[in-house]
């Protein structure tokens, strides 16, 4: 279970552009839970992924998870329970290192980096056995360059390398948002897949209304900092697009965009 | 023709030991991309101790080591200014440089001359044992030789390891490897102290080779080094599989190389960093436009 608790959040604080995200903001996602967030630009749904993550420091509040306090730990300490796939496709994975490299460092994610050989045949092998998995016929390109691979592609091993060890929590930053529309569903579909095959407690967000209704078992709705909307269980599965859409609609055109 | 011989198994020595160097700035400024300007401080570090300890009569080999953890240290006082204390990386480097100004010349006054009886990696055990019929100047080029191969050897095998991974992800990605779970500050640091250790370690074999030390011997050493590094990347870019030591040793050699013939065509030594200058500054333009033609 993650908690996010009390959650008060102000950007440049005292200065000019001081900007109030949250105020006094909590969110409990559940175990196993599929959580899809979707709002417009602004409402805070970056914000608190980089809060969940550890990349922003709140004023106020705490970040719980499985009942362990986690909100003074560094990024890179909650990264050893946290995988996160990123909008940009470059982000998630090293550009000018091979496949196989960017696997291999992954899978001793958590482990010492010592002056052990990064690679063995059996190692070799599993990894080929993974990219297979993806179906992308990147198993015979394992020593390409993963800058050199489609946006797609690399979306892809971004959530095979996120996933590669035990994780508590997946965390989804618009993940498809910069794929083209075949790509974007492939992703998608490869996401349901990894989070049921894993029963794996995700948030993921979104501008894509219909994955948000499509995918995952719950569904919030935020703006400026507070959610308008939130179905889970039978309510989330007779939800339409139209449905979300309206109420996306009547925010958005308060807020004039 | 003996004249030549004996040019070129000086040059060829000079860019064998200056290699060394190579290594240590291809690993900051290529794959960390950390410019670090440490080195102009910690090569005569290395060799400012090394006059002092070969003149207390300490075996030349463990001289050798000594230097090269001094410089790692050196590496690690930068390494900490700019991940700890948040100082820009061009900053951090040059406040190092600027303190082991003063910390050579404590150790080592501004001119340090080793005798000529001393032994030294190259006249000392093993090369006198082994090279025994062989002239000094061979003997100067075998050891180098020796050196520079077994240490691209020795980084090569590294950079397969897993923490030579992490190193090259770390230059290429920060976020991959904070995603990793692992402090990117401190596998950077990492990086810092294991090239600082090698530019000392060269310092060290430039003073036993020439027998002494001079507080000016570290200006424009980074000059060199990127230069050489540059060099031998655009040598071998076409050929995607030579591996970037493999680069910095023909860097290095190209480079001293091209000084030589320079000199030889009657440039002023005076002018040589002002040379250096000028022809690093081509490399990089030369290199910005190809990049640019390949894009």
């Amino acid at each position: 279970m993650l908690e996010v608790k009390n959650i008060t959040m102000t950007y440049d604080k005292g200065g000019v552009n001081e900007l109030t995200i949250f105020k006094d903001f909590s969110l409990t996602i559940n175990d196993g839970q599929f959580l899809s967030v979707v709002g417009s630009n602004g409402s805070g749904k970056t914000t608190l992924l980089n809060i969940i993550c550890g990349s922003l420091t709140p004023q106020e509040g705490s970040v719980i998870l499985n009942g362990n306090d986690i909100s003074a730990e560094k990024e890179y300490r909650r990264n050893r329970l946290i995988g996160r796939v990123y909008q940009n496709p470059s982000v998630g994975t090293c550009p000018n290192m091979t496949i196989s490299e960017n696997l291999a460092l992954a899978d001793n994610k958590g482990s010492r980096f010592g002056l052990r050989p990064a690679f063995d045949k059996k190692k070799e092998r599993e990894f080929r056995d993974l990219v297979a998995s993806l179906s992308l016929g990147l198993e015979d390109k394992m020593d390409m360059k993963m800058g050199s691979l489609s946006g797609g592609q690399r979306q892809a091993l971004s959530l095979l390398i996120a996933t590669l060890r035990p994780i508590d929590f997946l965390v989804l930053d618009e993940h498809t948002a910069a794929l083209d529309p075949v790509n974007s569903e492939f992703i998608m579909e490869l996401t349901r897949k990894t989070v049921e095959r894993m029963h794996l407690m995700t948030i993921m967000v979104t501008h894509n209304l219909r994955h948000a209704v499509e995918y995952g078992d719950r569904l919030v709705m935020m703006d400026k900092g507070t959610t308008v909307l939130d179905i889970d269980g039978e309510a989330k599965k007779h939800t339409r697009v139209e449905d979300v859409l309206g109420i996306f609609n009547s925010i958005s055109i308060e807020c004039g965009n | 023709m003996e004249r030549f011989v004996n040019l070129a198994v000086s040059v060829l020595t000079q860019g064998l030991i200056y290699s060394i160097l190579t290594y240590g700035v291809y690993i900051t400024y290529k794959i960390l991309d950390f410019p670090d300007l440490t080195v102009d401080g910690s090569f005569p570090l290395g060799a400012a101790i090394t006059a002092v300890l070969l003149d207390r009569g300490i075996g030349p080999w463990i001289v050798l080591l000594t230097a090269s953890a001094a410089g790692a240290f050196s590496g690690l006082v930068t390494g900490i200014i700019h991940v700890k204390f948040k100082v820009r990386d061009l900053l951090a480097g040059i406040i190092t440089m600027t303190a082991l100004f003063s910390i050579n010349l404590q150790i080592a006054g501004s001119n340090y001359s080793v005798a000529r009886t001393t032994p030294t990696i190259f006249t000392g055990f093993p090369a006198d044992a082994l090279l025994s019929k062989a002239p000094l100047s061979v003997r100067k080029l075998v050891i180098s030789l020796i050196i520079a191969v077994a240490i691209k050897l020795l980084l090569d095998l590294y950079f397969k390891t897993k923490a030579g991974l992490l190193l090259i992800a770390s230059g290429d990605n920060e976020t991959f490897v904070t995603s990793l779970a692992v402090d990117t500050g401190k596998v950077k640091i990492m990086g810092i102290v294991i090239s600082d250790a090698l530019v000392a370690l060269c310092g060290s074999l430039v003073c036993q080779e020439q027998r002494s030390f001079s507080a000016t011997m570290g200006t424009g050493q980074m000059v060199f080094a990127l230069a050489a590094v540059i060099i031998g990347l655009t040598l071998f870019k076409k050929a995607g599989f030579v591996k970037g030591t493999t680069c910095a040793l023909a860097g290095s050699v190209v480079y001293k190389a091209c000084i030589q013939v320079a000199i030889l065509l009657g440039l002023p030594a005076n002018l040589l960093k002002l040379v250096t200058a000028v022809l690093f500054l081509g490399i990089l333009i030369i290199g910005r436009s190809k990049e640019e033609s390949n894009a």
